[in-house]
């Protein structure tokens, strides 16, 4: 069974702190832990700053977020139709940053890759960027098997 | 939830205290918070309070290292205090302790 959920928001700082909670709302019924959340939450959050400062240059737009849940697998899309990125491979090379004339730490890339299990990056210059996200978290049963152990040790 | 930054001038040292959030959208602030008070203090020792701070992504890192370039150029210092175990995981993560050390205040 496929659950899925999208949102539209314009390109503005604001409007990521948003982002991130209804992202962490709709995954929550996974059961994760909330280290597994905030992981989450860190990656959406560099993919929808970046749709917003590189994709739009922090003009206007619409950024587009999908999730999707397939049994303990998720995909999260954020996507822009804005300038794309012409070097997929430079961009997300670690330190890099097409704005270095902002303080940007070239790290969001970078941070994406440690948090989520897969990292997909689909763009064309002129067009627009996909960022995909993928997360497994592990079963619900796991998670209480592992809890039961543990109280069972302090006891 | 405090949502807005401060600070506080301590002695020789100046005392930025970070909002719940720092990303993209409080960075500004922060920055321009923290520019100020080197203006005014001459500031030879920067000390940012994450005390209030349950989320930090890459846009605070790029912050922090804007200041430390600014404040290195003053040949002053930075510390972080107050990190929970989330932010000082983002710190550790990108190297940015090898810089601006911990320092419990």
């Amino acid at each position: 069974m496929c659950e899925t959920m999208q949102l539209q928001v314009d390109s503005d700082s604001r409007n990521i702190s948003f982002v991130r909670a209804v992202v962490a709302a709709f995954f929550s019924r996974l059961d994760p832990t909330v280290e597994e959340l905030e992981d989450v939450k860190t990656a959406v959050s560099e993919a929808v700053t970046n749709a917003i400062i590189h994709g739009y240059g922090n003009g206007p737009g619409v950024v587009e977020i999908k999730c999707t849940i397939i049994g303990k697998e998720t995909s999260t899309m954020i996507q822009d139709w804005g300038v794309g990125i012409a070097d997929v491979k430079k961009a997300m090379e670690p330190l890099y940053t097409g704005r270095p004339d902002l303080e940007r730490s070239g790290m969001g890339f970078s941070f994406m890759e440690a948090f989520m299990d897969t990292v997909c990056v689909e763009s064309t210059p002129g067009r627009g960027t996909k960022v995909i996200l993928g997360k497994i978290f592990p079963d619900v049963a796991e998670g209480w098997k592992q809890a039961a152990a543990s109280a069972g040790e302090r006891v | 939830m405090k949502t807005e930054s401060g600070y506080q001038c301590v002695g020789e040292y100046v005392r930025i205290y970070l909002p719940s959030e720092v990303d993209e959208n409080s960075c500004p602030q922060i920055s321009h918070i923290a520019r100020e008070c080197m203006k005014k203090q001459g500031v030879e020792q920067l000390v940012f309070d994450f005390s209030n701070t349950v989320f930090m992504d890459s846009a605070g890192i790029g912050m922090l290292l804007a200041r430390y370039k600014e404040v290195s150029f003053e040949k002053g210092k930075i510390f972080l205090t107050g990190e929970n175990e989330r932010v000082s995981r983002i710190l550790k993560m990108s190297g940015i302790y090898t810089i601006m050390p911990h320092i419990h205040i």
